[in-house]
């Protein structure tokens, strides 16, 4: 696979001035290439929620549905087992140590035993994690994509465990989690998630995941590259503010950094296929006299272990106050992205708390946000919690009656953002 | 002219190498420091002189050369660094060093033999290109470069080379090649693979076969020896000038109109008329007099 790094910044600091923002677009591609088909193993593990909830509306039913189409998903050879999670986490599927290949006799198996599950019992996600954990270790330099399916929240552990487990599992392998009905709590399967770089969505209807589980694995398959990390070198007396993955989601990555050296620091960003995403870092450097020069920051992909594709964040100091002033219109626009993303969770917030006011203002603003920067998704979810009068000046009415599930799902889906179209 | 190393940070004394565009410290840009003087560059030692510019498309020159003149002994060096490597200027402008300093020894050592010389020289040249401190990565080669290398003494002009850098010799009778390249397209038309035209007109007509530096295939340097007793011009070029040349005839007709000229004015005039053609790559010209005088 190629890896193209391209950053995007106005270069121009006024003299004295120490903030450097950038956007950076990586593309990924060739991986349908000769050289890169050779096929790199990937392995899966599906986590399925059993608790005694799963007996509401049938979701059992439907997600073992869901089970078997990922299992028939899953690319001959891929090694795979299932997880069946309650107040505690069990493998369904191998009974033996280890996980097994796809095969017409594995995926029969798999079945079988997904069909034999029986919901009963509490929740410990953190428990389930453990369990999956202990698998995907052996396959490290694969693909390692977990798929983590609840309808409830973490109730048989503690906070504390969850996140001691969260911290165990990072890098060990990758989770999206998935939260069926209205009864699970989005702070939690995003703790999951952003820690094991995956993303977190809503199945409002129960027969709605068997779609979605399929996507997940079609999507885990067409990675070719396993770990891939955001390597980011900055000069002496420099330093990072924040690196955020900024499309096609937001994810703030400053707390994953892993030290390379003094100067350098390692932010992994999980497996790729043919893909492109934005990351916005802002670094801090020493003030310099006007026509000084310096770079201010290097960025190179590091793919399984080697760096490629390097892209230069560039500081060059000047007196002319419109050079400095400007603002690089991918920089707007991710702020802009951010922005959204928190005035959706604060007006969520608010509204949650009963203050009206400011409820009505941040989705107000919100609204104005997603009209101004094409954000249709973003803007359509809001349309099912707010009416809104006049997305151009931000004016929304809070609704009387709004669905849990569309208030979940406008909660989880905010951090989704849109390219910009703007020329660089 | 030498380049400067800058092996050291000017502002935070960090060691660097050849191949930092910025101090991996501090990140203050050492590329300028090291390129900026070399866009256009000349020497003129009277019987023989040299003419190096970046051309019309290159962000710098990564070419380089040596001439200078001892009693009756000439030397004159030109290579051209290999963009595809790390630091391909900095390689050529040590290799110009290092082989135009061991001729010059020889001359004023005054003894030996020339052919064994000029490979000696070349030898002191790849050692100087491998030396050359650079961080290796994946999609760049070791720094290397291309050389063609004179050491005239009497009325003998001795040549050596590696890759496509060339030698010719101009006078009453027209030019003459004394160097033949080390290229894909050179060896395909030597094994009779192909004709010229066939083999030029390929993709990988103009990959070199033979370079100083790492990895650079192993083998006894190429030279050969001329006798240059009457009156004509030794010219030394990079592929920066031939390339907007239709065939060594031209030059005759290049030569001509500069008859009388200095070496350095002849070096100028072809230098220009390479960036009339398009200045597409880095281009240098040495020259080099017969001592009767290179008109007729």
């Amino acid at each position: 696979m190629e890896f193209v790094a391209e950053t995007f910044q106005n270069e121009y600091l006024p003299v004295g001035g120490v903030d450097v923002d950038a956007v950076v677009t990586v593309t990924a591609s060739g991986s349908g290439s000769p050289a890169a088909v050779s096929p790199v193993t990937a392995v899966v593990v599906i986590i399925i929620d059993v608790s005694g909830s799963m007996r509401w509306h049938r979701r059992i039913d439907h997600a073992k549905q869901a089970a078997r189409v990922a299992i028939d998903r899953l690319r001959e050879g891929v090694l795979f087992g299932i997880v069946a999670g309650s107040q505690e986490g069990r493998f369904a599927f191998p009974h033996s140590p280890g996980l097994v290949a796809a095969n017409g006799e594995s995926r029969k198996l798999a079945k079988a035993a997904v069909d034999n599950l029986v919901a009963d019992g509490g929740t410990a996600m953190g428990r389930w994690l453990m369990e999956a954990r202990q698998r995907f270790i052996p396959y490290q330099g694969a693909i390692r994509q977990a798929i983590l399916l609840t309808d409830g929240f973490d109730e048989s552990e503690t906070r504390d465990y969850l996140e001691a487990v969260v911290r165990q599992c990072e890098g060990v392998f990758q989770c999206d989690c998935r939260g069926v009905g209205t009864d699970w709590r989005v702070d939690e399967l995003r703790l999951i998630a952003s820690r094991l770089l995956g993303s977190v969505d809503i199945v409002a209807e129960p027969e709605d995941m068997p779609a979605d589980f399929e996507a997940i694995i079609t999507r885990a398959m067409a990675k070719r590259a396993a770990d891939v990390s955001l390597r980011l070198w900055t000069p002496r007396g420099g330093s990072i503010t924040f690196v955020k993955q900024v499309s096609p989601t937001l994810e703030d990555l400053t707390t994953h950094g892993v030290r390379v050296d003094d100067r350098t620091t390692d932010f992994p960003t999980g497996a790729w296929g043919d893909e492109s995403r934005d990351y916005h870092v802002h670094l801090v450097v020493n003030p310099q006299e006007a026509g000084a020069e310096m770079l201010a920051g290097r960025i190179s992909l590091v793919v399984d272990g080697t760096a490629v594709s390097q892209s230069l964040v560039r500081a060059i100091w000047t007196d002319d106050v419109a050079a400095s002033t400007r603002i690089h219109p991918q920089v707007a626009h991710y702020n802009g992205q951010a922005e959204l993303a928190a005035a959706i969770a604060e007006g969520l917030e608010a509204r949650a708390a009963g203050d009206e006011a400011t409820a009505t203002a941040k989705l107000g603003r919100a609204a104005h946000l997603a009209a101004e920067t094409a954000n249709e998704g973003t803007l359509r979810l809001l349309a099912r919690v707010v009416d809104i009068v006049d997305a151009g000046t931000g004016t929304v009415r809070l609704r009387r009656q709004v669905a849990t599930a569309d208030e979940l799902a406008l909660e989880t889906r905010s951090t989704r953002t849109v390219r910009t179209t703007a020329e660089a | 002219m030498r380049i400067e190393l800058v092996l050291t940070c000017p502002e935070c004394s960090a060691a660097a190498l050849a191949d930092d565009e910025f101090c991996e410290s501090c990140g203050t840009p050492l590329g300028p420091r090291r390129d900026a003087a070399r866009h256009h560059f000349e020497r003129d030692v009277g019987r023989a002189a040299a003419v190096s510019d970046r051309g019309l498309v290159h962000d710098r020159n990564e070419d380089a050369f040596f001439v200078a003149v001892h009693g009756d002994g000439v030397v004159a060096v030109v290579c051209d660094g290999v963009s595809a490597s790390a630091a391909p200027q900095v390689a050529a402008a040590v290799a110009a060093d290092a082989v135009g300093r061991a001729l010059l020894e020889h001359v004023r050592a005054n003894g030996g033999d020339r052919r064994d010389a000029v490979a000696n020289a070349l030898g002191h040249g790849d050692r100087a290109v491998l030396d050359v401190p650079w961080m290796p990565s994946g999609d760049r080669d070791a720094p290397s470069c291309t050389i063609v290398a004179a050491l005239w003494e009497g009325s003998t002009a001795t040549i050596g080379w590696a890759g496509d850098s060339r030698a010719y010799w101009v006078d009453a009778n027209g030019a003459r090649a004394l160097t033949l390249d080390h290229s894909w397209a050179q060896e395909q038309v030597a094994a009779g693979a192909m004709h010229v035209a066939e083999a030029e007109a390929d993709g990988r007509a103009h990959v070199i076969t033979r370079w100083l530096g790492a990895d650079s295939p192993p083998g006894e340097p190429a030279t050969a020896e001329y006798d240059v007793a009457g009156p004509g011009r030794l010219v030394l070029c990079t592929d920066g000038l031939w390339n907007h040349l239709a065939s060594p005839g031209e030059l005759v007709d290049l030569v001509a109109e500069e008859t009388g000229a200095k070496a350095l004015d002849l070096a100028r005039s072809l230098t220009a008329t390479a960036l009339a053609r398009g200045g597409r790559d880095n281009v240098t010209v040495a020259v080099v007099d017969s001592p009767k005088g290179g008109s007729w």
